[in-house]
């Protein structure tokens, strides 16, 4: 947990330090944030929980997101996925799988400097879900006098929610193509029930038996673009 | 305003620090794995009902029930502490107890208790606690027994039966 608080930490402090950096010489004066013209759609994938995934081994999980512009800097988000886990020890081995769909809102804190400025520095946050199926498990006790024991825990449902804090950025490569990352700070709101036997990882979530997290997603994102019908005149009466 | 390629040189930067933080392993297990009855020896005191500390200078402490065997907890051992594992398989087992194995006498002692099983972590699996119900004993050294706390759950240091020799 330590080692997930000082990353994070370190990003913070690496993205503040750079904006908070001012030229020697004398500056214009800073242009008033422009409105965005357009609406914009966005859909893009994270791709470090397959990568990490393969490298390590482990079962993959897949992260989607799709956010879409509101005005005034502000983003509704609605993110899902999939995954599954297998726990196997000499002591203990079952699997389990889940889907998840997280709600929030994301908020850019970067100026707009032109209508077509769609990189940001954001702020967000989400509320999250997912709903878990674990098997059988399967366990073993062992005692230097009286041997092993073993035995079949039932397989179970389970339905997490949680509640996130999210931050990160978004830079428009290519027209339309976006990179960007999301660091999240994740607590469980029911924990009751991961308290027996939890799943060894809920993709959308991390790992069962934590009541928060630290994650990380690197998401590569396409936007879908319109013109926004422009406001109309306001006329005064001459009366 | 910031440039665009500060903004791309930061987050590289964090995407190289960031991916190598998260991870799926879980921690190493910092629990005890096996549970035992902390059982320690007394003589009467003229005082009191709690006795005094009675330490053995050659104890023998042996676990028996077994299908085929014995298993020896403590051999010629000096102390008056003695951790004694319960068997998960049964709601009842078996400990001899020689104070001095010089002699030939030795007591038995049953204890009857109820189990349960208990997850502790992923990392360290499941155990088994239990719940004393009775300790009896034969009297050939030992003049009574008494529980000072049922609930055997691994905890540290908290003594469970004392042995009135």
């Amino acid at each position: 947990m330590l080692k997930y608080f000082c990353n994070i930490i370190l990003f913070l402090l690496l993205s503040f330090s750079a904006f908070s950096q001012t030229d020697t010489t004398e500056a214009p004066t800073r242009p008033k944030s422009v409105k965005s013209n357009s609406g914009q759609f966005r859909i893009g994938i994270d791709i470090v929980k397959p990568i990490s995934a393969f490298v390590s081994g482990a079962d993959p999980s897949y992260e989607l997101e799709a956010d879409y512009y509101l005005g005034k800097e502000l983003y509704g988000v609605a993110e899902g996925g999939w995954g599954s886990a297998s726990f196997d020890s000499s002591y203990l081995k079952y699997n389990s799988s889940n889907t998840f769909f997280r709600l929030g809102v994301n908020k850019s804190m970067l100026r707009r400097i032109l209508p077509g400025d769609w990189d940001m520095v954001f702020i967000g946050a989400r509320y999250g879900i997912a709903f878990i199926e674990r098997s059988a498990a399967s366990y073993t006790t062992s005692d230097p006098f009286w041997g092993n024991t073993t035995g079949i825990i039932p397989a179970k449902t389970f339905t997490a929610h949680w509640a996130e804090l999210t931050g990160g950025v978004r830079v428009e490569l290519f027209k339309g193509l976006f990179a960007g990352w999301n660091v999240r700070a994740k607590f469980l709101i029911n924990k009751k029930p991961f308290e027996e036997l939890p799943p060894s990882y809920v993709a959308g979530y991390g790992r069962g038996e934590k009541g928060s997290v630290f994650d990380f997603n690197f998401y590569l994102s396409y936007a879908i673009r319109w013109k926004k019908a422009p406001e109309p005149a306001v006329t005064v009466s001459p009366n | 305003m910031i440039s665009r390629g500060r903004i791309l040189l930061l987050w590289l930067t964090c995407l190289v620090v960031a991916v190598s933080s998260c991870d799926r392993v879980g921690n190493p297990c910092y629990e005890p794995l096996n549970v035992t009855v902390l059982m320690r020896t007394y003589l009467p005191s003229d005082t009191g009902a709690n006795g005094v500390l009675y330490e053995l200078s050659k104890a023998n402490v042996i676990a028996i029930d077994f299908t085929d065997s014995s298993v020896i907890g403590y051999a010629s051992a000096k102390s008056s502490a003695f951790n004694l594992s319960l068997s998960p398989i049964a709601d009842s087992c078996r400990w001899y107890i020689q104070p001095d194995s010089a002699t030939t006498i030795y007591d038995t002692l049953t204890f009857y208790y109820t189990r349960q099983l208990k997850f502790l972590s992923n990392a360290c699996g499941y155990t088994y606690h239990y719940n004393l119900l009775d300790v009896r004993s034969t009297d050939y050294n030992i003049d009574s027994v008494k529980i000072t706390n049922r609930d055997i759950n691994g905890k540290a240091d908290v003594e469970h039966v004392k042995v009135f020799l």
